[in-house]
Formats: C-alpha cells, structure tokens, sequence
C-alpha cells in the first residue's frame, strides 16, 4: 500500500553530489520539508568530500554549512548540523514541525 | 496473392519495426499514468467554462467522485509507480473531502516529487492545507482560499502563523505577500476575465 511504503523508508537522506550551489541549496529546502512532513527529525546530506573539485576543496559542503548556519535554514527547521561519514555528509537537526 | 506480412519481412526488420509498438504497449500497460492524465485534464475542463464557481455543479461532483474512486483503486491495486503516476493520483485525491484521501494525495505528493517530479510538492501543499480546514484548523501554506458570498469577496483561509515563506517555497506555494496579491486580484476582478 502505498501509505505504507511512504512511511517505512529506512532513513531520511539527500543527496546533494553533482549539484551547483543554487541547486544543491534548493533540493536541500525542499528535502528538509519533506523530512519534517515525514516526522523525521534529522536529515542526512550527502555532499561529497571535494576530492573532485579543480583545489580538492569541498566547495559545496562549504557553502552548505553556511547557509545551514543562517537564518533561512532556521525558518526551514534546522536547528544545528554536524560532520558525519569522514566529513563527506552533513547530519542536520530538525525541529518538530508544528 | 499477397503473403502474411511477418513471412514477407525477414525477422530483423520485423523486429525492428514491431518492437517500438510492443515499447508503446508495454509502457501503456505498466502505468496508469495516461488515465489519470486524462482524469485531471477533464477535471479541469468541468471547472472552466462559466466563471470561477462552474464547478460547483452536482453533475461534475459526481463526476470528480468516479475519478476519486478510480484514483483510489490505482493506489489500493499498487499500480502508482512512476512520479507521473503518483502526481496525476495525488492531484485527483487532493480534491476529495475525505482525510484519508488527502493524507494519501499528500504521500502520493511528496513520493512524485521524490522520483523527480517537483509539482508533487505542489499537490502535497494543497492537501495538508485543505485537511487541516476540514479538521477546523489554520492552513499551513496558503493554498486555500473562499468565496464570501455575503460580502462577494475572495479570502485567503486562515493561516498558520508558525510558516514560512522559505517553507512555502521549498512546497512550491507562492511567499504570503505574492498569495495576498493573488487574492487581491482576484477581487479585482471577480468574473475571472
């Protein structure tokens, strides 16, 4: 049944690779909403380590965790972020929604 | 006399020129998603035509409940599979007034999205909003607005002060200040011209 597939997904993940910023930004939002309109109330964001970038500096995890920092990632539920897998995802905190 | 035409092809060609049908019937066979296509698209045409309120007719009700129900049985019969399926099942549950379908169009909603269909957020939106009116409670997102008859003027439903525009984006509802517009324009011009 289709409500029950819904509901047993195993884990509540993004994946950001391959994504520009604005993008990668954009799937995030979106991801986050989905998360809490799922009850979840963590995210995991998968943004690669930066090992293919032209300095092998992870760009995108960057500019990640600074819009996870700001206050738009706040008005989506995020209530604080940390380094997981080797650095290569975020674990992202949620908070209930309402 | 003229020979079958499979023994006057050689197999490859007859292949080659059978396999994109066999593609075509297959594909139609695996997904409702034409049907349901098809439902939405006479959905809409029962709402236009005639002002903003034509379809509030006995006639389109009962025709918008035999779409419900054959959206329904696609959804209990697991043939919802791809994102175009579940978007066109979750739009046609999404007007139904019942809590269950609407917690399924919300599913059906986010699960399109998922597989790559971004307006199932859309359908998702419109299906909370909708249930949490029916319940007696704030929309979340705005996508519910009424008619008063008494004073002839469109209003956005009451809303949950607790959303955000940032919210409504990432659900692909307009920000407030856009939705307040829209419902303005909407009194300017009442008969939908």
């Amino acid at each position: 049944m289709e409500r029950d597939a819904a509901r047993s997904e195993p884990g509540h993940e993004v994946d950001l690779h391959g994504l520009d910023r604005r993008g990668a930004q954009r799937r995030l939002a979106q991801a986050l909403q989905t998360a809490r309109l799922r009850g979840a109330s963590s995210l995991l964001a998968i943004t690669g380590r930066g090992w293919g970038s032209p300095d092998g500096e992870p760009v995108l995890r960057s500019h990640i965790e600074a819009w996870l920092a700001g206050p738009e990632a706040a008005r989506l539920g995020v209530t604080g972020f940390e380094r997981t897998s080797a650095g290569g995802a975020l674990a992202i905190r949620l908070r209930r929604q309402g | 006399m003229v020979a079958p035409l499979r023994r006057s092809l050689p197999p490859s060609t007859a292949v080659s020129r059978l396999l994109p049908l066999c593609l075509a019937l297959l594909a139609a066979c695996a997904s409702p998603s034409s049907e349901l296509e098809r439902m939405v698209k006479n959905s809409s045409r029962d709402l236009e035509g005639g002002g903003r309120l034509a379809g509030v007719t006995d006639a389109n009700a009962a025709r918008q409940q035999r779409r419900i129900g054959k959206a329904r049985e696609y959804v209990a019969a697991g043939q919802v599979g791809s994102a175009a399926d579940h978007f066109y099942a979750g739009l046609i549950l999404a007007t139904s007034s019942s809590l269950d379908d609407l917690e399924a169009a919300t599913l059906l909603g986010l699960k399109a999205a998922e597989l790559g269909e971004e307006r199932g957020f859309r359908v998702a939106a419109e299906a909370i909003d909708k249930a949490l009116r029916i319940r007696g409670e704030p929309q979340r997102y705005g996508t519910q607005v009424s008619y008063l008859e008494v004073i002839q003027e469109w209003r956005l439903d009451p809303l949950d002060p607790r959303t955000t525009d940032e919210e409504r984006v990432a659900m692909g509802v307009a920000p407030l200040a856009e939705l307040e517009a829209f419902v303005r324009e909407l009194n300017a011009n009442p008969a939908g011209d």
